[in-house]
């Protein structure tokens, strides 16, 4: 029998759902996620215990598929062999929208398996634009993209960071996965106002927020590793964002490794929860 | 080129080649961080599929072929969990591996991660049946793996270089209650199994036997046992043939998804 999908509205704060967390989220009688994020890559065409956890997680939650690999603005052709596939399962598992990030994952022809920054160009701007339009179209659904973690500036950059995700937004006619500890890291990472960055963003085509925690490597060197809790400076950052929002966008809280108890993912969701709504209380 | 281009071209050197290459207008600080971590993230999704080829080999062994397959066939898939399988395609083929039960091993470990995630057998064939000819079909999870050293003996607590089998082992996989099972099986059924996952009829494949090795006993092909209970009807063909034993087997075997094709080479093709 297939199971049912829950088709209640992605709203509130939400949990990604990794193989780490899946006994714990799935057997607790009560979440305090109110949706929950899968990526795709790791669930397509497979059987077994990943094909079962999937069917429990669709049942008991609302899905928002976040993408790995979309190599938005890479130079291979549109695989549409993948895209097939993708929709396919996107139907299956009820998801509201598809997110990936706004970097490269595919180096012509291999795939990394990891987020390596763009440069800030006009060319990858267009580049950029042309492959969301085309994917939204192909999946029918909303498509955001998510501003990257960034450990090097790419050559040849023609504006900011912020103005080139702006950029690529607006030309595509997508929408903003706003990734509050991104902007955080890459703020430490360049040495700007990250506080200027959200400020100069298309904030109404926020469709998402993530936030995370990150390592610090070095004084000047912050890893986006979603292996740590949220530091403060991200908490802050995110009061900032939510203040800025025209609106209240989902909240994901990104967790990839050295998992804790669900208890303390739980705390994190309810401090987040918090802030957003001492936010909207003070607007 | 057009600078987006070239960038790509120069970044993949940095990420894959053996020696990085360079970047024009990247610093330093980027060029070490993007270096590691593709490669931190690559070599971790093979080396945890392979802890035995790691205990047997040695870690720093291990490394550097996963970095070679890096720089020489860097991966193509998407799914994470398909990185060993691809390190073992690329490792099958080479013929200067420190041991020549390197290549075994890993495939073998890596088979098992493949097997956990196939399909899972949605279809309602009916039981085949020798008398007939029907087409062939196979469990999704259905992998075979075929080796000069019995690889799928070895354990974490018996690492060492097992000797050369006598003869090629022809070694049946498949998922069963989340876990892998595997079974020795004889050529000629492996041969069979190729038929059927070219879309072939069972008579298809007793006459390809045939024209091999003379006419197939084709109610034997249905003794053995071995069979996962819940696709019994679908693992009776992989039962025992218990005729030759050819001395000139090759052999190729397309996934389930038709999609990747994995080739063997045992003695017999030396």
């Amino acid at each position: 029998m297939n199971p049912s999908v829950n088709t209640k509205k992605v709203e509130g704060f939400g949990l990604g759902f990794r193989f780490g967390l899946a006994d714990q989220m799935l057997g607790a009688e009560r979440s305090a996620a109110d949706f929950v994020e899968i990526a795709p890559e790791n669930y397509i065409g497979v059987g077994g215990r990943r094909a079962r956890l999937i069917d429990a997680v669709r049942e008991r939650w609302p899905i928002v598929s976040h993408g790995l690999c979309g190599d938005f603005a890479g130079g291979m052709p549109f695989d549409l062999d993948y895209m097939r596939d993708l929709r396919t399962f996107l139907k299956r598992i009820g998801a509201q929208w598809y997110s990936d990030h706004l970097c490269f994952t595919n180096l012509r022809g291999a795939e990394m398996h990891e987020l390596v920054a763009l440069p800030f160009t006009d060319e990858a701007v267009k580049r950029a634009a042309a492959r969301i339009r085309d994917v939204q179209d192909f999946l029918g659904m909303p498509v955001a993209v998510e501003n990257v973690s960034a450990y090097g500036e790419m050559p040849g950059a023609e504006m900011t960071e912020a103005d080139f995700v702006a950029e690529v937004v607006r030309e595509s006619g997508g929408h903003l996965l706003l990734d509050v500890n991104n902007v955080y890291v890459n703020s430490v990472n360049f040495k700007f106002d990250p506080r200027a960055y959200i400020d100069r963003l298309p904030l109404d085509r926020v469709l998402e927020v993530h936030v995370a925690g990150y390592f610090q490597e070095a004084p000047d060197l912050l890893l986006d590793t979603h292996a740590m809790p949220i530091s403060d400076p991200v908490y802050d950052l995110f009061a900032y964002a939510m203040a800025k929002l025209p609106h209240r966008p989902p909240v994901l809280l990104e967790r990839d490794g050295n998992f804790p108890p669900l208890a303390e993912l739980e705390s994190e969701l309810a401090r987040l929860d918090n802030i957003a709504e001492k936010v909207h209380a003070a607007a | 080129m057009p600078p987006l281009e070239q960038l790509e071209t120069n970044l993949r050197g940095l990420v894959f080649d053996r020696e990085p290459a360079p970047v024009p207008g990247l610093d330093e600080r980027g060029r070490r961080a993007y270096r590691r971590q593709v490669r931190r993230s690559l070599m971790s999704g093979v080396r945890l599929a392979i802890p035995i080829a790691r205990r047997v080999l040695g870690e720093d062994a291990v490394n550097d072929w996963i970095e070679r397959w890096l720089a020489e066939r860097p991966p193509t898939t998407r799914a994470y969990w398909r990185l060993p399988l691809q390190f073992a395609e690329w490792l099958s083929a080479r013929d200067d591996t420190p041991h020549p039960a390197f290549g075994e091993l890993v495939h073998w470990e890596s088979l098992e991660v493949d097997v956990l995630n196939a399909p899972d057998d949605a279809s309602e064939h009916p039981a085949p049946d020798p008398t007939e000819d029907r087409r062939l079909v196979l469990h999704p999870s259905a992998r075979l793996g075929i080796y000069n050293h019995p690889v799928h003996k070895m354990t974490l607590d018996d690492a060492i270089w097992p000797e050369r089998a006598p003869a090629p082992i022809f070694v049946l996989a498949w998922r069963k209650d989340d876990g892998l099972r595997w079974m020795e099986t004889h050529p000629q059924t492996a041969q069979l199994l190729a038929r059927a996952e070219g879309g072939g009829t069972l008579g298809a494949g007793f006459a390809f036997l045939d024209t091999l090795y003379g006419t197939v006993d084709r109610a034997g092909a249905f003794r053995g046992a071995g069979a996962p209970s819940r696709s019994r009807r679908d693992f009776r063909l992989f039962a025992a043939l218990t005729r030759f034993f050819p001395q000139d087997f090759s052999f190729s075997f397309r996934s389930h998804d038709r999609r990747r094709l994995y080739t063997f080479r045992g003695p017999c093709l030396e």
